[in-house]
């Protein structure tokens, strides 16, 4: 059985668990590594695992199926679906991408992370973006 | 001068009577792991000193010595107390050296003043610690359920859950079906009602069973699902086949009448044994946990903040889902008091001693 992708919380972080949980999950539904048609864990038991309260797991759940990517059901639980995205994106989209990539690269810095490590890291998730 | 050696002979009476010796085995041994539960080679592995989390050069400190070997001296001087105090205990006239209530009573009053004891460091150190913070990030598995999976363990787990259950109620349903067929000397409502005591008994262990299988995070105890399932159903297991050693002797006993009957006296030695295998088995506990924990769950404890550990031994926490956590000091777990299906298992727990109680009075 390979080893199942882990899910961070950050209890020290100004972002709410839900956004963190939900930021996440939706990352590995665009990288491919929940395929579609893949069952998510029952909130209940993804909160007990991860300490959060079930209502933490359900807004998450409930963020990702208003976007699209997951398909709740009563009685199956939350599936992963096969979105497509929009044919054009929004125009703000790009920018709001910019700011908030301006944003992120300034906080890893200020943590003390090198320009090389972080354009190592930018091109290592374009090339996984890539075979998506 | 005769009063004396009068006094002298109850005393020494008392002192060999096998109940006093059974009572005050008993607190040694308990005073015992409190101690060596306390040592710091267990609570450093954890960062972890009377359930508070601390920096981890406090422990060796002089402060951190000092509060440690206070706590030894407080708790061997309590059971020293208690057994003093339970040899001059007044005998009342209707009891005799063999009751049961006496015998059950130096024991608890020794493990409530050792865990007065354990509060008290538990303050100390509260207040004089360098307390470390909690680990800011949890991280768990996404498909845990999937990674821990093993359909044996599968099978243990129901076998775990339901034996405690159906077994009595398999037993009262023969009873009941059997309720004129009882020999003479015996009675049918007396095994029903035997067979019902061996019921809320076995809801019990099979309810912790539960809730160490399905209502605990898997991080906590060991760092792979797969260590964690193996080792909270080892755990869950040695705690289960105490009160159902129980649970099968009293539905065997409640039947045995129906199978031509055996006269008492022949039920004695398997009874007097099946004691001893019990707290042969208690010890086994305590060993084999400590050897399980060492192998399958270094370093496992619980993520959330200390302020959610009462006195360092009690786990309140509404926002936490978990019904069991590792205990923060010492071997075994703690329940989540905030939890409702915990409130259940622990009326059961209560009502349990309470029909033990009843059925000795």
């Amino acid at each position: 059985m390979p080893k199942s992708p882990q899910i961070r919380i950050d209890t020290t972080s100004t972002t709410p668990a839900y956004k963190q949980l939900a930021d996440q999950l939706r990352v590995l539904a665009v990288e491919g590594v929940l395929k579609p048609g893949e069952s998510l864990p029952p909130l209940r038991r993804l909160a007990l695992e991860l300490g959060v309260h079930f209502n933490t797991v359900a807004e998450a759940y409930r963020v990702l199926a208003q976007e699209g990517f997951l398909l709740i059901t009563h009685g199956h639980g939350a599936r992963i679906t096969d979105r497509n995205p929009p044919r054009r994106p929004e125009p703000e989209s790009l920018e709001n991408f910019r700011q908030r990539l301006r944003e992120l690269v300034a906080s890893v810095r200020a943590h003390g992370l090198s320009t090389k490590q972080i354009t190592s890291e930018l091109n290592t998730a374009a090339e996984g973006l890539e075979k998506c | 001068m005769l009063m004396a050696l009068t006094t002298l002979q109850v005393f020494a009476n008392r002192l060999t009577s096998p109940t006093f010796l059974f009572a005050a085995n008993l607190v040694i041994a308990q005073t015992a792991l409190w101690d060596w539960q306390s040592s710091k080679s267990l609570t450093r592995a954890r960062n972890m000193f009377f359930g508070m989390r601390v920096d981890p050069e406090f422990i060796a400190s002089n402060i951190g010595v000092t509060i440690h070997k206070r706590f030894r001296q407080r708790i061997w001087l309590w059971s020293f107390a208690v057994i003093v105090g339970y040899c001059f205990f007044p005998w009342r006239p209707s009891y005799t050296p063999g009751d049961l209530m006496t015998a059950v009573l130096p024991p608890l009053l020794a493990s409530a003043g050792n865990l007065l004891m354990f509060a008290l460091a538990n303050r100390e150190t509260g207040k004089l610690a360098t307390l470390s913070l909690e680990p800011p990030t949890r991280t768990a598995s996404l498909f845990v359920e999937q990674e821990e999976s093993n359909a044996w363990l599968t099978a243990l787990d129901w076998f775990a859950i339901l034996l405690p259950i159906v077994l009595p109620l398999a037993t009262i349903a023969v009873i009941a079906l059997h309720w004129n067929n009882f020999p003479r000397g015996y009675s049918a409502q007396h095994e029903l009602i035997a067979a019902a005591q061996a019921a809320l008994i076995g809801i019990f262990p099979a309810g912790i069973y539960l809730a160490l299988r399905f209502g605990a995070r898997s991080s906590d105890w060991a760092p792979t699902p797969q260590a964690s399932r193996r080792y909270r159903t080892v755990l869950g297991l040695m705690l289960w086949s105490i009160f159902s050693i129980q649970v099968v002797q009293m539905c065997s006993l409640a039947l045995l009448p129906l199978l031509g009957g055996l006269p008492f006296q022949y039920l004695l030695p398997f009874m007097r044994y099946s004691q001893r295998a019990t707290l042969g088995l208690l010890l086994l506990l305590v060993v084999a946990q400590l050897y399980l924990r060492k192998k399958l769950a270094r370093g496992s404890s619980d993520p959330m903040p200390d302020h959610y550990w009462k006195l360092g031994m009690f786990y309140h926490n509404a926002a936490d889902p978990a019904a069991v956590v590792p205990v923060r000091s010492g071997i075994g777990f703690a329940v989540n008091s905030a939890n409702r299906s915990v409130w259940f298992i622990g009326a059961i727990g209560i009502a349990t001693i309470l029909v033990c109680l009843s059925s000795v009075l």
